[in-house]
């Protein structure tokens, strides 16, 4: 009987190490399952060199918040405020760029970014508000404080001219690669990133282990919202000022590219920070793709939104009722 | 008894994916029988009652019911034949009224074209609680706000609706303090007089054999033997479930006295939080400091409170020359670990793997450049820990919630010996774990206190309790009542006496 | 293993699905003119023939304003030979930058598009397509900031705009409501700051003051849905009014008639842009007075404008600014040409608008090309298909 059992125990085993691997590498290979199939659909356009940087250009804003929110949402928390304070954090930047320098403007869209990030974690944590209602309400103030400031100014508020030539393909591989790599590092290889995937797991468990639950969160909000800050400034930088609905996309790009990057939300123990590159590849590829293809609006949030449902289908854990004892 | 049996099972078989659970069993249960399943974990035994009960579905055999094939749908179907069955974990709904959770499913004898009528659901439930369990349980509160034993014992009642030709019990006792499980026995009593069936599954060896007419003792799946009231004996049951000899005792052998002269490692003084009032006593180093008490009576409570989980109201916790444990993360630096009661949910992120569960508390030790946390590192130290405890895994990257509960228990410890712990506040270390298995971590707690360490054992098994302990602590009603020192003529009545 | 195939059975279908939907423009197919970068680098005076392909950057075609917007567009760019590629983005600034970027990555000559989302991102625009050698137009836009006018006017691949004469629409639209009897009147606008509302409110409040008609409240509401419960409110402070002016949003035009109706006034006067179904019964009632809508054809001529300057004949040396007329309805049988000319098929022939392209009409100025696109009336319609 003995052995019998040893070879079924080994087959288990391979053909657990392959789903294992498999369910690690589903999102890359959707991205080269899309890729592959928009590179036809487009008659190779798709790949074009300048198409590619494109798709990277379009994607970097997101790339920016994504790497920060993969944190605070390995936690299981969401931050509903990104894309507001993307917009808040962008026309600041430009009104500080116009009245003192470009330089000033730049480390104001930080910093006010870091500041709204700050008071959500303090409201969080402190005043133990749930974090749903903390960022949504932080988000309608700060889209209230946008649309004041642009409507100041006539709708929309242009960068400094001088700021033009910040822009380039040196600056997006440079800024790119190093915050690639600082996130990388801080999520895999300090205790702040080992903290957040633990809390996810569950806090108290967390807690008995010595991680101090309200300090993480709060720095995952002071994270998220000063990265929003600088991806404030990337925008205007890109788009060329900052008007009243800027930002407004990104919150639910970040939670969708994350998602498709294969995170669950709920984070803990699927976290990963290739989930924000890879889903940020995986969406503005599409984005990009089904406009080279010529799908219309409609038909493009209708595949956006399928795609979406099938994702979180295939990733959910369903509890198997196994009882074994 | 009567010759022809009340329930047959034959040649039942259940995989799970590549896991064989049960492989052939046959089993027959006899009116006016109380009979008892016992076996290690991954036995079989809860499946095989799972099986029973409607809420698993075999993939071979047969079962006959008074002699008539049975084949229930689900558990309700199984219920409406007469076969119900209450569990370990929890059962009931917490949002939901007692009377609904008692009446759950058979909301249809109470609506009226469609209009439910509470109030004769309420007096019916009222009715059960009292016949069957004779408490005083309100019908009309949220499950949810009664206490664990309470919400089993309306469990019971619903199992009871309707009186069960075979009433199985799954583990449930060991979760029962004593006055549920009296209750409990009087009803296997009353069942067992009117000529049904009870099937009753537990890891304690004695109670079986104080309950049971007759025993079956599964392995690894498989049918093993069927032991009639006369053959029941704890070593021959023992050995028949583990498959070799068993050494008797396997707690403590030695009975030294604890020097008197033993520094003190932690000092509890005047704590009161929670139930606990005015709590104090100090903790030795070597020195296995057992708290027995009932499961309400606060003994959990310390545990959590000396680890600095709780807000004192009163009082303080301390260390000589390294100051006061006022949270886990103090506790953590002073040398302390704790392992929880409620293991999976607080004692391991279950979710992730056996190397991150190992190192989370020593990350900090773990840096280097004041950041860095190399791979290599946290490898080293989690394969370190895993070989001196011998942990049963695939590799490090295995996921914590496939291990068996004894390694569980293992992880948790090599956590805080990864560490470098001094103290070692333990909730329930063996609860639901197999024999094989307790002998091993008996072991390392003797280790533990051989090298120094201080160990604070906190458990409702008692004889574990005496067999282990240096000393022990008794507590009631949140208050030390007395103290014991280890001594071969302990008795388990004599602690007894002083819990209740 | 099986999730494996799942998976990639679901993305396979879903994506061949899109795809058969959507292959009526895929250039799958086609050869060449595809690359991104060589657009055959179109120098500005080159003049170029054939086929090309236009696109058009909008937020959308789910409602109908969007999907008559973008369809009269596509009467032009039909009628000129080249192919139509809409790129729906979105309301925000960043998605009309990656729309045009999209365009040009897919191989257009002439690009086109709107500053709903503010004016910001133009000289980003600019830059783009004068790197790309791409011809631009912006519909619907004048620009305000004069920095960025100026910076515009140095790009040789600018060609111009088309705009509204929203003042003077507006003005029209509060002498009708005098006229038919308004003499207490509530503005509502549809958001704050944004030039085009403004605008027209301007209009409509100039003749107000020249007639004596009193603007008892002028308020801002962004959520359609709203407007109902805000004149309520407003009617319950002051039930001498009698006239509502939207500046936008005409849709919300029934629900401020009912909001009239609760209040127990059945003689009310609504004056609105932008169409909506359900204003043909809305104007045989009379409640509502006066629509202005039809401005899709802002699409059609910036489109041509752009044709013009690709195809070597520029109908200007400098930039353009055409003014869009509305289709102004004052009554039933407006609407009802407007429906039968207008709505469906293609308010023009490809005859009529080959006119506006100086290769078929070698005689075409650009006052010729803007005395052709005023005759955008409901009159000029029904003389133009009848006679």
């Amino acid at each position: 009987m003995g052995n019998a059992v040893k070879t079924v125990e080994q087959q288990a085993d391979r053909s657990l190490k392959w789903k294992k691997l498999f369910s690690k590498s589903v999102s890359f290979l959707g991205l080269i399952v899309l890729v592959a199939f928009f590179a036809i659909a487009t008659g190779g356009q798709l790949l074009n060199p300048d198409n590619l940087m494109l798709i990277f250009k379009q994607g970097f804003t997101l790339f920016i918040a994504a790497l920060a929110a993969v944190f605070i949402m390995a936690t299981g928390n969401l931050d509903f405020s990104i894309g507001a304070n993307i917009g808040f954090s962008c026309a600041v930047c430009a009104l500080t760029a116009k009245a003192l320098s470009p330089v000033a403007g730049v480390a104001a869209a930080v910093c006010v970014g870091a500041l709204i990030g700050a008071a959500n974690g303090v409201i969080i944590t402190k005043f133990k508000m749930p974090s749903f209602i903390t960022c949504l309400c932080m988000m309608f103030i700060l889209m209230a404080a946008t649309q004041t400031l642009c409507s100041n100014e006539g709708g929309s508020i242009s960068m400094p001219l001088s700021m033009r030539k910040w822009e380039s393909v040196g600056m997006y591989i440079v800024i790119g690669a190093v915050y690639f790599a600082v996130m990388l590092v801080m999520f895999r290889f300090t205790k702040f990133g080992k903290y957040m995937k633990a809390l996810g797991v569950s806090p108290e468990a967390a807690r008995q282990s010595g991680v101090g639950v309200n300090k993480m969160i709060f720095l995952g909000y002071l994270l998220s919202g000063a990265a929003a800050g600088f991806a404030g400034f990337l925008t205007m930088l890109r788009v060329g000022g900052a008007s009243q609905t800027t930002g407004m996309a990104m919150t639910n790009d970040v939670i969708v590219a994350i998602v498709f990057g294969g995170m669950s939300i709920s984070g803990g123990a699927t976290s990963k920070i290739s989930a924000a590159l890879l889903g940020m590849l995986i969406v503005t590829t599409l984005n990009n793709g089904m406009v080279l293809a010529g799908y219309g609006g409609e038909l493009q949030q209708l595949v956006k939104g399928i795609l979406f449902l099938v994702v979180i289908a295939v990733s959910t854990k369903r509890d198997p009722n196994v009882i074994v004892k | 008894m009567e010759n022809s049996p009340l329930m047959e099972v034959k040649g039942i078989s259940k995989s799970f994916t590549s896991t064989k659970a049960l492989q052939q069993v046959s089993l027959a249960v006899y009116p006016g029988e109380v009979h008892g399943l016992i076996g290690e974990n991954g036995s079989g035994k809860s499946t095989l009652s799972a099986i029973i009960s409607g809420n698993l579905k075999a993939d071979e055999g047969e079962m006959f019911l008074f002699g008539k094939p049975y084949r229930p749908a689900d558990s309700f179907d199984a219920s409406q034949y007469g076969v119900s069955m209450i569990v370990q974990e929890q059962g009931t709904i917490d949002t939901v009224s007692v009377a609904a959770n008692i009446c759950a499913g058979r909301e249809d004898q109470y609506c009226r074209m469609g209009i439910l009528d509470s109030k004769r659901l309420t007096r019916d439930a009222q009715q059960l609680l009292e016949e069957v369990v004779g408490t005083s349980i309100s019908p009309s509160v949220p499950a949810g706000t009664l206490s664990f034993e309470d919400r089993k014992l309306v469990e019971i009642a619903r199992a009871f609706y309707k009186l069960p030709e075979l009433f199985i019990v799954d583990e449930t006792t060991t979760a029962l303090p004593q006055k549920g499980r009296n209750i409990l026995y009087g009803l296997i009593r009353k069942l067992k007089e009117a000529g049904k069936a009870v099937i009753f599954i537990s890891h304690d060896i004695d109670e079986l054999i104080q309950v049971c007419n007759c025993v079956t003792i599964l392995r690894d799946g498989r049918y093993i033997a069927t032991l009639r009231e006369e053959e029941m004996e704890p070593g021959r049951m023992k050995s028949l479930m583990v498959g070799r000899e068993v050494m008797d005792n396997f707690y403590r052998s030695d009975f030294d006295a604890f020097p008197a002269d033993a520094p003190v490692s932690l000092e509890v003084r005047n704590i009161s939080t929670g139930i606990l009032k005015d709590v104090s006593f100090d903790l030795h180093k070597g020195e296995i400091l057992g708290l027995a008490g009932l499961s309400d009576c606060g003994i959990h409570e310390v545990g959590k409170a000396v680890f600095g989980l709780r807000e004192l109201e009163a009082g303080c916790v301390q260390i000589p020359g390294k100051g006061k444990i006022t949270s886990p993360h103090r506790a953590i630096q002073a040398g302390m670990g704790f392992m929880s009661k409620d293991r999976d949910t607080e004692s391991m992120l279950i979710t992730l793997n056996i190397q991150e569960n190992i190192v989370l508390p020593s990350l900090g030790d773990l840096q280097k450049l004041g950041f860095f946390i190399t791979p290599r590192s946290e490898k080293e130290l989690a394969e370190k820990w895993c070989s001196r405890l011998s942990v049963k895994m695939r590799d490090l990257e295995q996921s914590c919630a496939e291990l068996s509960g004894g390694n569980k228990q293992k992880i948790v410890l090599a956590k805080w010996l990864g560490n470098n712990s001094d103290i070692f506040v333990l909730d329930c270390p063996t609860r639901g774990i197999d024999i094989g298995v307790k002998e091993t971590i008996y072991r390392i707690i003797e280790d533990l206190k051989r090298e120094g360490k201080s160990i604070i054992m906190i458990s409702e098994e008692l004889p574990e309790v005496i067999g282990m302990s240096d000393r022990i602590l008794v507590l009631k009603d949140g208050e030390i009542v007395k103290s014991f020192d280890r001594s071969p003529e302990l008795s388990e009545s004599d602690v007894i006496h002083y819990m209740i | 293993m099986k999730k494996f195939f799942a998976v990639l059975l679901v993305l396979a279908m879903v994506l061949s699905l899109a795809a058969c939907g959507g292959n009526n423009n895929a250039p799958a197919s086609e050869p060449s003119n595809t690359d991104g970068s060589a657009n055959d680098a179109n120098t500005p005076g080159d003049s170029n023939t054939g086929s090309f392909k236009y696109g058009f950057a909008s937020w959308g075609t789910a409602d109908e304003h969007g999907r008559t917007l973008n369809a009269a567009v596509g009467w032009g760019v039909d009628a000129a030979g080249g192919e139509f590629i809409g790129d729906a983005g979105g309301f925000t600034a960043e998605a009309t930058v990656a729309s045009i970027e999209n365009l040009i990555s897919a191989g257009c000559q002439m690009v086109s598009f709107c500053t709903y989302a503010g004016e910001a991102s133009v000289p980003t625009i600019s830059d783009m397509c004068r790197e790309k050698g791409v011809y631009w137009t912006m519909w619907d836009t004048q620009i305000a900031d004069p920095e960025i006018a100026a910076y515009i006017a140095e790009d040789p691949y600018y060609v111009g705009c088309t705009f509204e004469d929203n003042i003077t629409s507006g003005y029209e639209t509060m002498k009708a409501m005098g006229e038919a009897g308004a003499t207490n009147v509530v503005i509502i606008r549809y958001g704050s700051g944004i030039p085009t509302c403004d605008e027209r409110c301007n209009g409509g409040i100039k003749y107000a003051e020249e007639a004596g008609i009193t603007i008892v409240d002028d308020m801002i509401i962004t959520d359609t849905a709203e407007y109902k419960n805000a004149v309520a409110n407003v009617l319950l402070a002051h039930s001498e009014v009698d006239g509502v002016y939207l500046a936008g949003a005409g849709t919300a035009s029934s629900s401020v008639a009912e909001a009239f109706r609760s209040a127990g006034k059945d003689t009310f006067y609504i004056g609105a842009f932008d169409y909506f179904d359900g204003m043909g019964d809305m104007l045989k009632s009379g409640e509502l007075v006066c629509i202005n809508g039809g401005h899709m054809v802002t699409g059609t001529f910036s489109a041509l404008m752009a044709i013009n300057a690709w195809q070597g004949n520029p109908l200007s040396k400098d930039k353009i600014e055409i003014v869009i007329p509305y289709l102004t309805l004052k009554s039933y049988e407006d609407y009802e040409a407007y429906m039968q000319y207008a709505s469906q098929g293609a308010a023009y022939t490809s005859e009529e608008l080959q006119q506006f392209l100086t290769v078929s009409n070698p005689g075409l100025t650009l006052e010729s090309f803007q005395e052709g696109v005023s005759k955008w009336s409901v009159s000029d319609i029904i003389a133009r298909k009848n006679g």
